[in-house]
């Protein structure tokens, strides 16, 4: 064994590592929930412009649904601190939410984007008329 | 030191001067495409430089003669147990801090000069005072690739194979069969693999700390080394917060090795850049850090409260017992040697120990309510396990012959 011969053994089991993750299939709840999300959200930064940011509103799901949503969303950032002055708004619903829940918030606003998958339901709304 | 050991390490350093010039594009606003012939071109010449003080191969090969068909044979056999471990243990998007952290700080990196400081925007759940050398080598890589989930992994699972190989090819040389038990241990070893594969900057901290050790272990052959610890220390800086207190602890064990006569040039010049560039970064744009600014007159009452030395030993230890066994064994192991002997333990051992203690009063000190110690404590315990046990295999057989003189004791000649 010489280091050309270890070098190339250690890049040879990195590439394979890398194609089993790549096409690993998620385990835990947060990673399915992760996987649920990502295509979703996939078309709201498609329909922000770069360096857009987001308040995000959730209102009565888990606060770990934000955090996921955060980590997807950048490097758009989602706030969702109470004084946040974006005129655009992303609020996830859980897919069983009454419609009162969700027009409370949505019907006010502008809807630029809506979407329902098999766990949630997504606006993008903003508040220009 | 070996060809293969000084690949590794320069490779890491490389890593971490690539994170730290990204960083400084980010804050400069030098566009991306102009950054990447830069770092290509300070990588390259870096290397030209460090590749003058390597020593080359045995003609033999790294072994020589039919040590090198078993230590290949085994090496395949470690590498096959650790992918097949992590294919199982990796989750697609790292563990929490992982995906709410190091990740999410890399993507904002990716993002650019426009995105990245958006990183200290957010006030829940994100430690935004923690230095970046893993969110900018990842974002870096995201940004060329434009692949969000395998950069991370890959980053990761590379620090993974390289902890265990570097200790291999450096116990190896002294003996195949400690090296290989401990490149074999690794492999086997869930709690390692699970710390490492959850996308954390543990991992690449105790790398950078181990390559430390291992490079003022070579201080002695040529004084480059020296530079090249430094570097080490200052990927360590800008890799956590914790790697700023150890390296600390590491300078003043090595204090004596590191600024004797014009050695303090070398290790000035190798720290320099990094430290200039973690003091940009907390300077200018990290808040302060809840353990620094959290500081009162409680202090002194946190210090002298024993109920927290006893948490902290309860957990600390629960840690090491539940994952780090047999790390724990081999400690008690050396000591005993060590009494049978009446030897002093080495200088590194002491360094280890201190660290150790570091991490123990990081906790007594911490302004947080215990309440919540735990969860950090696991994570510590796991850090320091990384950064503490992993480098203790090193300091075993890579210890100057004074400390352990051949007529006394050596491991390498007990196996």
């Amino acid at each position: 064994m010489n280091s050309k011969f270890l070098f190339a053994t250690l890049l040879l089991a990195v590439i394979i590592a890398s194609v089993l993750h790549k096409y690993n299939t998620s385990k835990g709840d947060e990673e399915k929930a992760m996987d649920v999300l990502i295509p979703s959200l996939k078309e709201v930064k498609k329909v922000l412009p770069e360096g857009t940011d987001v308040a995000f509103y959730n209102e009565k799901l888990n606060f770990e649904v934000y955090l996921w949503c955060r980590y997807i969303l950048a490097p758009h950032y989602a706030s969702i601190e109470k004084d946040a002055k974006h005129d655009t708004a992303l609020s996830v619903y859980d897919v069983q939410a009454p419609d009162s829940l969700v027009n409370a918030f949505v019907k006010p606003r502008k809807t630029i984007w809506q979407h329902k998958d098999g766990k949630y339901q997504y606006y993008l709304t903003t508040t220009a008329r | 030191m070996r060809k293969a050991s000084h690949y590794i390490i320069i490779s890491g350093i490389a890593v971490g001067c690539l994170s730290v010039l990204y960083f400084l594009s980010l804050v400069l606003h030098i566009p991306f495409v102009m950054i990447i012939p830069v770092i290509a071109a300070a990588i390259i010449f870096f290397f030209r430089w460090a590749k003058a003080s390597e020593t080359t191969d045995n003609v033999n090969g790294l072994f020589g003669g039919i040590r090198n068909s078993i230590a290949s044979t085994i090496l395949i056999i470690a590498l096959i147990a650790i992918i097949q471990k992590t294919f199982s243990l990796a989750g697609r998007y790292g563990g929490w801090d992982a995906w709410c952290i190091w990740n999410l700080h890399a993507k904002y990196m990716a993002g650019g000069v426009g995105e990245w400081q958006k990183l200290f925007l957010s006030p829940v759940a994100d430690h935004t005072d923690y230095p970046l050398l893993v969110p900018g080598v990842v974002g870096f890589f995201m940004r060329l690739s434009g692949s969000y989930l395998t950069v991370p992994f890959v980053f990761c699972f590379c620090i993974l194979l390289l902890i265990p190989v570097l200790l291999f090819v450096e116990l190896g040389k002294k003996s195949l069969v400690v090296g290989s038990v401990v490149l074999l241990l690794f492999a086997y070893d869930m709690a390692y693999l699970k710390n490492a594969v959850s996308q954390y900057a543990d991992t690449p901290l105790a790398f950078f700390f181990l390559c430390a050790v291992i490079c003022m272990y070579h201080a002695k052959e040529e004084r480059r080394n020296i530079s090249l610890a430094a570097m080490c220390l200052g990927c360590c800086i800008w890799t956590k917060n914790e790697g700023i207190a150890l390296a600390c602890v590491f300078v003043a064990f090595n204090f004596k090795a590191l600024f004797a006569g014009n050695k303090k040039w070398y290790f000035l010049s190798g720290i320099a850049l990094p430290l200039l560039v973690l003091l940009v970064f907390k300077w200018y744009y990290a808040p302060a850090n809840d353990l620094v600014s959290g500081q009162s007159t409680q202090t002194f009452h946190q210090l002298l409260d024993a109920g927290r030395y006893r948490l902290i030993y309860k957990f600390f230890s629960e840690q090491i017992s539940n994952n780090y066994y047999y790390s724990a064994v081999f400690f008690m192991l050396y000591l005993v040697v060590c009494l049978i002997t009446k030897e002093w333990p080495g200088r590194q051992f002491a360094m280890l120990t201190g660290c150790m203690a570091l991490y123990a009063m990081i906790y007594v000190l911490s302004p947080q309510h215990l309440g919540v110690a735990p969860l950090y404590l696991y994570r510590e315990a796991n850090a320091s396990a990384d950064a503490g046990f992993y480098v203790c295999y090193g300091i075993k057989v890579c210890t100057d012959p004074p400390v352990y003189p051949k007529d006394r004791f050596c491991v390498s000649r007990l196996v």
